[in-house]
């Protein structure tokens, strides 16, 4: 055997080497693309763990469809323009939060504040009080629309 | 509709600067993204305007507006324009389409949008298209401190005129707006790469893979971390489409595109405008440097952001946007937390490694052309790293819920950097006309270098670049050096086994019958340590006898001495490679699991080569001055062997003690090595942020140390 032939290492040039990395970090990351493109399907609808973390909604999925649904029912017995305070389920506060804000994207006509992020103070402005999916009675509110997913308090001063 | 008609005006719009912004040295689609991106500043800067004389942005008002704006720009900008340079769509484009259609369809059918949309942008979208104009009585409202309100307003302009145009508003359409965005980091990418054209068709290659790995690199995050809807994509862009500008030699018109791009970067985020301020003071300075500084381009750089920021700072002064309190001071012991929270694997598998590219950000300061670039990204991290320490907020929390995000904001313009430092090196082995970071706009490169005196001398550059341009001779000598070893020997590369071996087989006696240790397959464990110690105590005591052979070939025949270092490197990264079959030998006879992982060896190997390079470089260089250091070296070895917890677990150790171990860079390195190894893991981020910056840091310093005392080393002969 000679020594070039027993040497075929030694003629492969630096610059195929990059290449040869690179090629394998562009499979690599076309392996993620697929695999989270995969996961995206997978998230829709009624994934359990989508439909339980609000902060995990997108845009169309069922849960988010159920509020503006919800919402949309309650907009006939609250003004244009009001001040609306927006309660949800007795859970942690970063979902009732997150349920806040998605309550205040489908409600942009309303000035919507979130229950557990909002000082009494800043609650006193507000005529109207929404919960979602929460059976507990808001002190001092007087229900003037029930669902069977949620309630409207208006507000007494 | 409404966003294609968008884009389209704000192309046209931005067309009207043409002679002004663009010159001979951008390609077509490179100029139709700047056309586009100045068009989008004019539009954000009227609409401010508007904003401020109480004026709504009704769609009469703003079309009047915007066509007597094209027709006085285009007046005050008349001029001859140039034809673009050409640049031929390759393999790379295509592929790249691949992942930002996916990204785009996601996106528009999907609405793969992140809880910012909802939370910020789209709302505040929604409300200034129900408003006609930014909404500030529903930004001052105290619970709605929640939406940012005192957040640049691009985005939402952008969202509520998309629906204004189209009637309504209608999520996908206004979520392509990330597509667009993202688009145009391609198409930035691919400029910037496309400047260093070599001719060479390994070279064109290299930059289609790399234009190819970015675009999945980027889709990939996009799609899992849900970034449709979200402002960082206009940050990252406005830093990548500025790299293409740095790399040309600053004049007037690259004054104007950092200035367009400077105000494109403050109109997106808070973080936007510390890389407006950025990118200004950088091209500033490279403007001083090579000489006066006219007033025109100083007004071209600063005022369009500093426009932009007034009209802004107005609004968010008078309503009292502002939050009470967004810093605390500097914690220095919120920085294990800060760490801690960048090494949650959670947050950042979205990244899928690619992030482990910002490690790499030193690299980019081994090219002139490139460090204004190093420059800014280390400062828009740096000012990242200062909100983590000093915001009154749950570090780990913030952490991991922005971090992702703002590693968008640097991430494309770093891949493209460390892309085009391949390029250099391709460009310089390719044959052609050859263009170099030094010579960026175009100059023919000439067969011989010629010496000018009046050119500063910067060993530390010249050398490297002279080792780039040398790997071949590295591959050469490796393999003499590997021939000359067996060639003799009648075991050959079994010798590469039987050491490792026997030194495996002593220990496990020693440490696991006689001193009784509890750890499970011993031998693996002791072995997953062992290759990588026989790796670097043999790879930097050869540099020193290496170094000795060179420099005597060097003094006769022009070398670059480097090169017999990296190769003593490359040797033993051969050896190493061969010892990995034992490894999987004894792992395979121990019925120990044998993992995918083992993979991770390969950027740990690399790692390790990079530090072992550095140690080399300063042992053999002291070498040259002191011959006793090279034994006194054999003795610090020992020592440092048995300072590695390799052959015992660093939990034996007092716990007090622990933290004196973990400034032993080889126990960095040895977590790489041993958890593909005896873990079946591989190491999470923190580990490889640690082991990368601590080799970047050691081979920066050897080969600053190496190169800064090159003539008294030739002096001496490297004896």
């Amino acid at each position: 055997m000679s020594s070039e032939r027993s040497s075929w290492w030694t003629r492969v040039p630096g610059s195929s080497v990059v290449w040869v990395v690179l090629a394998a970090l562009l499979v690599w990351f076309q392996l993620a693309f697929v695999g989270e493109f995969r996961r995206v399907g997978e998230l829709y609808d009624d994934d359990p763990v989508t439909y339980s973390q609000s902060w995990l909604w997108r845009p169309g999925l069922r849960p988010p469809r159920e509020l503006a649904t919800f919402l949309e029912a309650a907009k006939a017995v609250v003004p244009e323009g009001s001040a609306v305070v927006f309660s949800c389920l007795p859970t942690t506060d970063r979902q009732d939060f997150a349920r806040s804000r998605w309550a205040a994207y489908l409600m942009p006509e309303y000035q919507v504040m979130p229950a557990g992020r909002t000082s009494s103070s800043e609650r006193a402005v507000a005529d109207f009080w929404i919960v979602y999916r929460n059976t507990d009675p808001v002190l001092g509110g007087t229900a003037v629309w029930r669902h069977r997913d949620g309630v409207v308090y208006r507000i007494e001063r | 509709m409404s966003l294609i008609s968008l884009v389209a005006v704000c192309t046209l719009l931005g067309s009207a600067l043409g002679s002004k912004i663009a010159g001979g040295a951008e390609s077509r689609t490179f100029r139709w993204l700047l056309y586009f991106l100045s068009g989008v500043v004019q539009l954000h800067l009227v609409l401010l305007v508007l904003d401020a004389l109480g004026v709504r942005w009704g769609p009469a008002v703003v079309v009047v507006v915007l066509v007597v704006l094209y027709f006085l720009v285009r007046f005050i900008c008349r001029g001859r324009r140039t034809s673009p340079r050409r640049m031929a769509i390759g393999w790379g484009d295509v592929l790249a389409f691949v992942p930002w259609a996916g990204f785009a369809y996601l996106a528009f059918r999907e609405r793969i949008t992140m809880p910012d949309f909802v939370y910020q942008w789209g709302i505040k979208g929604l409300r200034y298209y129900l408003e006609g104009g930014i909404d500030v009585e529903f930004l001052a409202q105290p619970w709605n401190r929640w939406v940012h309100p005192e957040y640049p307003n691009l985005l939402p302009e952008l969202y509520a005129l998309t629906a204004a145009v189209g009637g309504g508003f209608r999520e996908p359409e206004i979520l392509l707006w990330s597509a667009v965005f993202f688009a145009g980091l391609l198409i930035a990418a691919r400029e910037a790469l496309g400047s260093w054209e070599a001719g060479s068709s390994g070279s064109n290659d290299v930059r289609h893979l790399v234009l190819s790995v970015l675009a999945f690199a980027l889709a990939s995050f996009g799609i899992g971390h849900l970034m449709a809807g979200a402002s960082d994509w206009v940050v990252a862009l406005a830093l990548l489409a500025s790299l293409p500008v740095m790399l040309a030699e600053p004049d007037r018109r690259s004054d104007r595109q950092i200035g367009v791009l400077a105000a494109l970067a403050s109109a997106a985020k808070l973080e936007g405008m510390v890389l407006a301020v950025l990118l200004v003071v950088a091209q500033i300075v490279r403007r001083a440097r090579r000489g006066r500084l006219p007033l025109s381009s100083l007004g071209w750089i600063t005022l369009p952001s500093a426009f932009g920021v007034a009209l802004w700072l107005r609004t968010v002064w008078q309503h009292d946007l502002l939050p009470p309190s967004a810093f605390d001071g500097v914690d220095l012991s919120r920085l294990p937390v800060v760490l801690s929270a960048l090494a949650d694997p959670g947050p950042m598998r979205f990244w899928h490694g690619a992030a482990l590219v910002l490690g790499l950000l030193p690299l980019l300061l081994a090219s002139p052309a490139l460090r204004p670039l190093a420059a800014i990204c280390a400062g828009l991290l740096g000012v990242y790293l200062f909100v983590y320490l000093s915001a009154p907020v749950d570090t780990a929390h913030y952490v991991r819920s922005s971090a992702p995000r703002l590693v968008l904001h640097v991430l494309p313009a770093v891949f493209a950097g460390v892309g085009l430092l391949l390029l250099t090196w391709m460009g310089r082995r390719g044959p052609g006309r050859q263009v170099t970071p030094d010579t960026p706009e175009g100059g023919e490169a000439s067969a011989e270098e010629i010496y000018d005196s009046a050119v500063p001398s910067r060993p530390f550059d010249d050398e490297f670049r002279d080792l780039l341009s040398r790997l071949d001779l590295v591959w050469l000598w490796s393999r003499r050096t590997i021939k000359l070893r067996y060639k003799r020997s009648v075991l050959g590369v079994l010798w590469t086994f039987l050491e490792p071996l026997a030194i495996l087989t002593i220990l496990t006696v020693v440490f696991s019958s006689i001193f009784r240790f509890e750890i499970p397959n011993y031998p693996v464990y002791v072995l997953s340590g062992w290759v990588l110690w026989d790796f670097f105590s043999k790879s930097t005591t050869a540099m020193v006898q290496e170094v000795g052979d060179g420099w005597r070939l060097s003094s006769s025949v022009r070398l670059t001495r480097s090169v017999f270092l990296a190769s003593s490197v490359v040797t033993h990264l051969f050896h190493w490679l061969l010892a990995l079959l034992l490894v999987i030998a004894v792992l395979l006879v121990l019925g120990h699991p044998i993992t995918w992982s083992l993979l991770g060896l390969l950027p740990a190997m690399a790692v390790t080569a990079v530090f072992a390079l550095g140690v080399g470089l300063v042992v053999s260089t002291v070498t040259a001055f002191f011959h006793d250091f090279s034994l006194m070296y054999q003795v610090v070895l020992t020592i440092w062997l048995y300072a590695t917890p390799l052959i015992y677990p660093l939990e034996i150790v007092p716990e007090k003690m622990q933290p004196l171990f973990l400034l032993n860079p080889m126990t960095h390195l040895l977590a790489l090595v041993r958890g593909p190894i005896y873990h079946g893991a591989v190491p999470g981020a923190s580990a490889w942020f640690s082991a990368m910056a601590i080799s970047l840091a050691c081979f920066a310093g050897g080969w600053w140390l190496f190169t800064s005392l090159r003539g008294p080393l030739a002096a001496r002969g490297g004896t």
